[in-house]
């Protein structure tokens, strides 16, 4: 039985947080388990590849798919896993707050004893951890697979590369749960989460080719998670600071207006 | 530690704007402790909003408020602690059984004996291991009922508690209010209906576009309220014997059907029926924009509209 609100919002998502594990999970390993047969056509997706122009590659995150880091990173981490990741982030990141009010729900807990700064602090631990067991569930895929598969990468950098995503999903979360907790608008919450995760992505791909956008990656979680390639070099500490940073932040400017608004009006 | 406060919540000209809208222009209110204290008025007058700024879910713009003792905007954990409240809807849409939900809230509060939680359950006939989610909005009013009383609060308060109850439980609502009376402790309870709060309440305060427009004892307002009758009568009636009857007025005869209103008590119409065989006989809720119409507010009751939403 859960005794707290951060107890309460996780046990609540529960069934939520197995499916998104499983979605996640199956995703990583259905792309990496192509792993083998693309390493013994390595030659000929070579020669495919050189037929694009360069740009093209890049617009689509695709790198080199000779190496297994190369192949991951175009597959794994390039596409889908992060997409379900953010998706499921904001999603759990909107109903923290915004979705809860908007039910009726917060208004029965806020009358309850429990300080504002309290309940928004459990819920947000709460979307930490559901979206680290997300992350988990795939770096888990990965460790557990990667030496059936010929992957030759390092546990430790699998679980730097999946961290990274990790963080970019709680980024997003986070922005979600602190537009929702500001205005206590779920619709608010859930575009602007899902607005900044397309110009992020975008902003790391296809804006890349466009030298008057590459700004834009400078607002893209993507880029900071990314660019150091994780797979191939392990944490890097500036830009891992980067995506603890911003969701503290978010957390403190939730917390500075949450306590000050109407709720449930 | 004021021994001599003896008073439950006390507002002073309270108010609440959302743009140009005026939600609260001006609440007053004296709530002593220990008594049942009614708080009506139409849909839209300010009776939620009100409440919501007792619990500091709402913030006010002006004006002065107690409750227990203290300040909802700098206190506000420290009163809740000591208040059990019914919101005007429970839409919670978990998956889990009503008794996690209710041993959590329960815990948010320190904890609260199971025992307890089952001797409310009972009273009110509620299963409290079916999901919340499939529950009628009678049951979940319920679980709202057992949520608000089961800490045993000094102060209850209850937004519509009887919408949705029927009339058998309502009785047993009424109960549990008279103990929490007996206990010494206090209820504030909203209703748009003058019924559901006439049977227990001791005083009851109305409001009207974010005003009190009066605050009287139950006996006084219910001596004051209208209500329309309706008897049919065998044979066919003369309306001017009953239109000279003390206390009614407004009388239409249809044949063997008369309609009137009744102000106050109908002793005087009903022993003029007698005189006839009587068929049926119905009388209608007393209503509240009629209280308003035809003793406080003249003339401009009722022609204003509602404006504003629903708060309720």
């Amino acid at each position: 039985m859960p005794r707290n609100v951060f107890g309460k919002y996780l046990r609540d998502n529960l069934r939520a947080l197995l499916g998104w594990m499983v979605a996640v999970a199956a995703v990583t390993l259905l792309y990496s388990a192509f792993w083998p047969s693309m390493a013994d056509s390595a030659e000929a997706m070579d020669e495919f590849m050189a037929t694009f122009p360069s740009g093209v590659l890049e617009a689509m995150g695709w790198q080199d798919l000779t190496s297994a880091e190369g192949y991951l990173n175009s597959t794994v981490f390039a596409l889908l896993m992060p997409i379900l990741m953010v998706v499921a982030a904001i999603v759990i990141g909107t109903r923290a707050i915004a979705g809860d009010e908007e039910d009726g729900g917060l208004e029965l807990v806020l009358a309850h004893p429990v300080g504002r700064v309290s309940v928004l602090v459990q819920r947000f631990a709460a979307v930490v951890v559901f979206i680290a067991a997300l992350g988990f569930a795939s770096f888990l895929t990965l460790a557990v697979f990667a030496p059936t598969l010929d992957i030759d990468i390092a546990v430790g950098y699998l679980l730097a590369a999946t961290s990274m995503t990790t963080l970019v999903a709680l980024c997003y979360g986070s922005l979600a749960l602190a537009v929702g907790a500001v205005t206590g608008r779920r619709g608010l919450a859930l575009t602007t989460g899902a607005l900044f995760a397309v110009i992020g992505y975008v902003g790391n791909t296809f804006a890349l080719q466009v030298s008057e956008l590459e700004w834009l990656r400078f607002l893209s979680a993507f880029y900071y998670a990314l660019d150091p390639n994780p797979l191939a070099n392990g944490f890097d500490a500036g830009f891992t600071a980067i995506l603890i940073a911003v969701p503290l932040a978010l957390l403190v400017i939730a917390a500075t207006t949450f306590t000050r608004r109407d709720v449930a009006v | 530690m004021n021994a001599e406060t003896p008073r439950a919540i006390t507002a002073a000209g309270l108010t609440k704007s959302y743009g140009r809208h005026h939600a609260l222009s001006g609440v007053d209110l004296q709530v002593q402790q220990g008594e049942v204290f009614g708080f009506l008025g139409p849909n839209g007058a300010g009776k939620t909003t009100t409440i919501r700024v007792l619990l500091d879910l709402i913030r006010r713009d002006g004006g002065e408020l107690n409750v227990l003792g203290h300040d909802p905007r700098t206190d506000g954990v420290r009163i809740r602690r000591d208040v059990g409240y019914l919101p005007g809807e429970l839409p919670i849409s978990s998956r889990r059984p009503a008794r996690e939900l209710l041993t959590y809230l329960g815990d948010l509060r320190g904890g609260v004996p199971r025992s307890r939680v089952d001797e409310l359950a009972e009273r009110l006939s509620l299963d409290v291991s079916r999901p919340i989610r499939g529950l009628s909005k009678g049951n979940k009013q319920k679980v709202g009922l057992v949520q608000a009383f089961m800490h045993q609060p000094r102060l209850l308060i209850l937004d519509e508690p009887t919408s949705g109850l029927d009339p058998l439980l309502q009785q047993e609502f009424l109960t549990m209010v008279r103990e929490v009376r007996a206990d010494g402790r206090t209820v504030f309870m909203s209703s748009h209906v003058l019924s559901e709060v006439q049977d227990v309440a001791d005083r009851a305060a109305i409001i009207r576009d974010g005003r009190i427009v009066a605050t009287e004892d139950m006996d006084a307002l219910r001596e004051r309220a209208s209500r329309r009758v309706t008897l049919r009568f065998a044979d066919p009636v003369s309306r001017e014997r009953f239109a000279a009857a003390e206390r009614v007025r407004d009388v239409v005869v249809d044949g063997d059907t008369l309609h009137c209103m009744v102000d106050g008590s109908p002793d005087a119409l009903v022993k003029l029926a007698a005189e006839h065989t009587v068929l049926a006989l119905t009388s209608e809720e007393p209503d509240l924009e009629e209280l308003f119409f035809t003793h406080y507010n003249g003339g401009d009751a009722g022609t204003d509209g509602k404006a504003g939403r629903d708060a309720s």
